[in-house]
């Protein structure tokens, strides 16, 4: 009863699914609602937008979107950056023939020599306890404060509360002590230390640094607009001379770096301090009528 | 035929159309086998040329084929929310010369709805395999070589649909 059933069951079975398969062989997908023509049409149609708009507009517009926005977002980050820059340094620029007198955040005072520039930040002095100077000032450093003064070729004075005169200016670096103590950093490993009264001078990067006595002074002669050079670079002489009364110096038939000048000038009158540098080292000068140049000659 | 104009030669134009003419109705049934539905088919058959067309270029002659039902399988993968199909395929006009019965109309209907039930229960890779095997009449190899496989794994799809065919359609009709 029952392989009689399975066998008409199997039979019956077979004899559909080749029904089955045969009616498969005969179906057909339904027609287009388009139609041929009106697809290859519609191609067409696409493919002349195409031509005109997607080729040639819109990677042009794609590429000079990513443009601009990469422009809008420079800009964006160079205006932040300067803005936080120039809102937050403190930047004292003197030109030739200016002297001033600042207070840093800690209230230390500095006296700023001509053409001289100091740099700090105005927010994080204390996390960033850092000015930096090219040119020459004098620090009254109030009691117990702590900073530190970066200079060119990455000499650093480390004030522990004194008063100092620090000169950096291109290859010539001198730091004099006037009151306390103070560290001066020439290099990553070398430290040294100045008390009062003591300073030391680097005329060239690499050079080591010798000694200065000073008198018994309260602070640097600059100050009052008094010059003093003991066997100093003619060059550096008229560079002080050149900031001082603000002229452009020329010399002619000599070369100052090669001679060395002892003696000293006031900043009030031009042509006695010529006299007092020219007299002795045997040079004569002549002054523009406008009293910005001067040329020396030997 | 209208030749717009733009950036491409008659010879190009003309190659293009005759690929057209060679798988329209091919490309069109495929994407009916996949998607169950007429009015998508003919979008995808849109979308298929027209990116054949902008990869002209680095088109070789052979593998046209093979590139055209790969961009119609991705474009359906990458369009279309795969959703159940329901078939409504029509039948082909034919002198009926099985109906030895008087109710064989009726019974040919029946089957023919079970049919095309039974086929949607088909994964859709063998099923595709098996409606262009028995729809279009193509060769397995054909197949093969449309589809980039083996003739081997069209074999297999090919027995996978049968088997499921064979166990969804009822005896007891």
């Amino acid at each position: 009863m029952k392989t009689e059933e399975d066998n008409i069951l199997k039979g019956s079975s077979e004899d559909n699914f080749d029904e089955i398969l045969r009616i498969s062989s005969n179906l057909k997908v339904p027609a287009s609602s388009q139609g041929k023509e009106a697809s290859w049409d519609k191609l067409m149609h696409s493919i002349e937008e195409d031509s005109i708009d997607e080729v040639k507009v819109i990677p042009l517009l794609a590429s000079r979107k990513l443009w601009y926005s990469v422009a809008a977002t420079l800009l964006v980050l160079i205006a932040v950056t300067s803005l936080t820059y120039r809102y937050t340094t403190v930047e004292f620029h003197l030109a030739k023939g200016q002297k001033t007198s600042k207070f840093l955040p800690d209230s230390s005072e500095v006296k700023l020599n001509s053409e001289s520039k100091i740099v700090y930040r105005r927010f994080g002095w204390l996390s960033n306890r850092e000015v930096s100077l090219n040119g020459e000032a004098f620090f009254c450093v109030k009691h117990g404060s702590q900073f530190t003064i970066t200079t060119e070729f990455d000499r650093k004075v480390i004030v522990t509360g004194t008063k100092f005169n620090v000169l950096a200016r291109g290859d010539h670096f001198e730091v004099k002590c006037f009151d306390g103590s103070v560290n001066v950093q020439i290099s990553s490993k070398k430290i040294i230390s100045l008390t009062k009264g003591v300073g030391l001078t680097i005329n060239k990067p690499g050079e080591l640094p010798s000694q200065i006595k000073l008198d018994s002074i309260a602070e640097p002669t600059w100050i009052k607009g008094e010059f003093y050079f003991n066997n100093i670079s003619l060059n550096i002489v008229l560079d002080e001379l050149s900031r001082q009364f603000n002229i452009a110096i020329k010399t002619d038939g000599f070369a100052p770096s090669a001679r060395n000048y002892t003696g000293f000038f006031k900043n009030n009158h031009l042509v006695k301090a010529l006299d007092l540098i020219c007299i002795p080292m045997e040079l004569t000068y002549q002054i523009s009528s406008d009293s910005t140049r001067v040329i020396i000659k030997k | 035929m209208t030749l717009p104009p733009g950036k491409y030669s008659n010879a190009e134009l003309a190659w293009f159309r005759s690929i057209f003419d060679q798988y329209y109705e091919s490309i069109r049934s495929f994407a009916y086998y996949k998607t169950g539905d007429v009015d998508l088919a003919d979008d995808i058959v849109q979308e298929v040329f027209l990116k054949l067309w902008t990869n002209r270029n680095d088109v070789k002659g052979d593998t046209v084929k093979s590139l055209l039902y790969t961009i119609a399988s991705n474009t359906i993968k990458n369009h279309f929310k795969h959703q159940k199909v329901v078939y409504n395929f029509q039948k082909q006009e034919q002198s009926n010369e099985f109906s030895d019965e008087a109710d064989s109309d009726l019974r040919q209907e029946e089957l023919n709805r079970k049919l095309q039930d039974a086929l949607a229960e088909i994964p859709e890779k063998s099923r595709e395999v098996f409606l262009m095997n028995r729809i279009e009449g193509l060769t397995y190899s054909d197949i093969a070589d449309r589809l980039g496989l083996s003739v081997k794994t069209i074999e297999k799809r090919m027995s996978e649909a049968l088997s499921i065919l064979r166990s969804r359609i009822s005896y007891k009709i």
